[in-house]
């Protein structure tokens, strides 16, 4: 069966996350466990689109930022579950995935600049390798290539 | 194709209520048939009292894009106690295991 997967939270660490040590995982998370359980039963991933706050997990965290420290240091207590955009990264190493990120979501979360917006083959340097900068049409076009289409929130 | 997208986003989310209106403008652009349920906090989007002109212009488009079928979950409307009458927009009133069935109907489901 042909899944593509809409990760709509983030993984904890983006400033507009309200996860508490004793919050389920975040959407994200269970979007990755779900991403890799299906390639593991032999299904197929057309697309995983990351849109609304799940953007954040497409870039490397600011240096500045308040959970950037889990980057080099996961399973700390600021993102218990580790960097989830570098495993999806890894991930899409492994199977050749289309991480596709929203460009108007990046851009209305100031985590890239107009002029990238504008020339999304130009991949900001922030961006995670295997991830791609794309607009809201891919997410239709998933959706009508796509046996299911399951949002992650 | 048809697409049902389910909101539950209250109307003061404003990145996320954006990012909602967006992804159904876009779909409608591409020729698919879009139905919406509001429901939670989601149906205080289509109160006139909400605070997000934004929002309210925006869903004022969307029968120009084609956009007809709008939705909203009875019991969501009672325990906020809202009437649909003063919607902005022209709104169906559901109950659960209508929800269900629309749930059923359609090929694909965002949940925003």
């Amino acid at each position: 069966m042909i899944f593509s997967l809409i990760v709509y939270s983030s993984s904890g660490h983006s400033p507009s996350g309200t996860e508490s040590s004793a919050a389920p995982p975040p959407g994200g998370q269970t979007a990755l466990h779900f991403a890799k359980t299906l390639l593991a039963h032999g299904h197929s991933l057309y697309r995983v689109f990351f849109y609304g706050d799940g953007v954040h997990q497409a870039f490397l965290p600011d240096s500045n930022a308040p959970g950037a420290a889990a980057y080099s240091a996961p399973g700390t207590h600021a993102a218990p579950h580790g960097h989830t955009g570098k495993q999806w990264s890894d991930l899409s190493k492994q199977h050749q995935l289309d991480l596709v990120v929203c460009v108007s979501a990046a851009l209305k979360r100031g985590l890239i600049s107009e002029e990238e917006g504008q020339h999304p083959e130009q991949a900001c340097l922030r961006l995670l390798p295997g991830f791609q900068i794309s607009g809201l049409g891919q997410l239709t076009d998933a959706a009508i290539h796509s046996d299911r289409t399951i949002t992650f929130r | 194709m048809k697409i049902l997208f389910i909101i539950k986003r209250p109307p003061s989310d404003r990145l996320f209520t954006r990012d909602s209106i967006d992804a159904i403008l876009t779909c409608s652009v591409f020729d698919q048939q879009i139905a919406l349920l509001f429901m939670e906090d989601g149906v205080l989007q289509l109160t006139p009292e909400a605070d997000n002109q934004e929002l309210k212009e925006q869903l004022g488009l969307l029968a120009m894009y084609g956009v007809q079928e709008v939705y909203a979950l009875r019991e969501s409307l009672v325990s906020r106690q809202l009437d649909q009458s003063h919607f902005i927009l022209p709104t169906q009133c559901i109950d659960h295991r209508q929800a269900g069935q629309l749930i059923a109907s359609h090929d694909t489901v965002f949940h925003f």
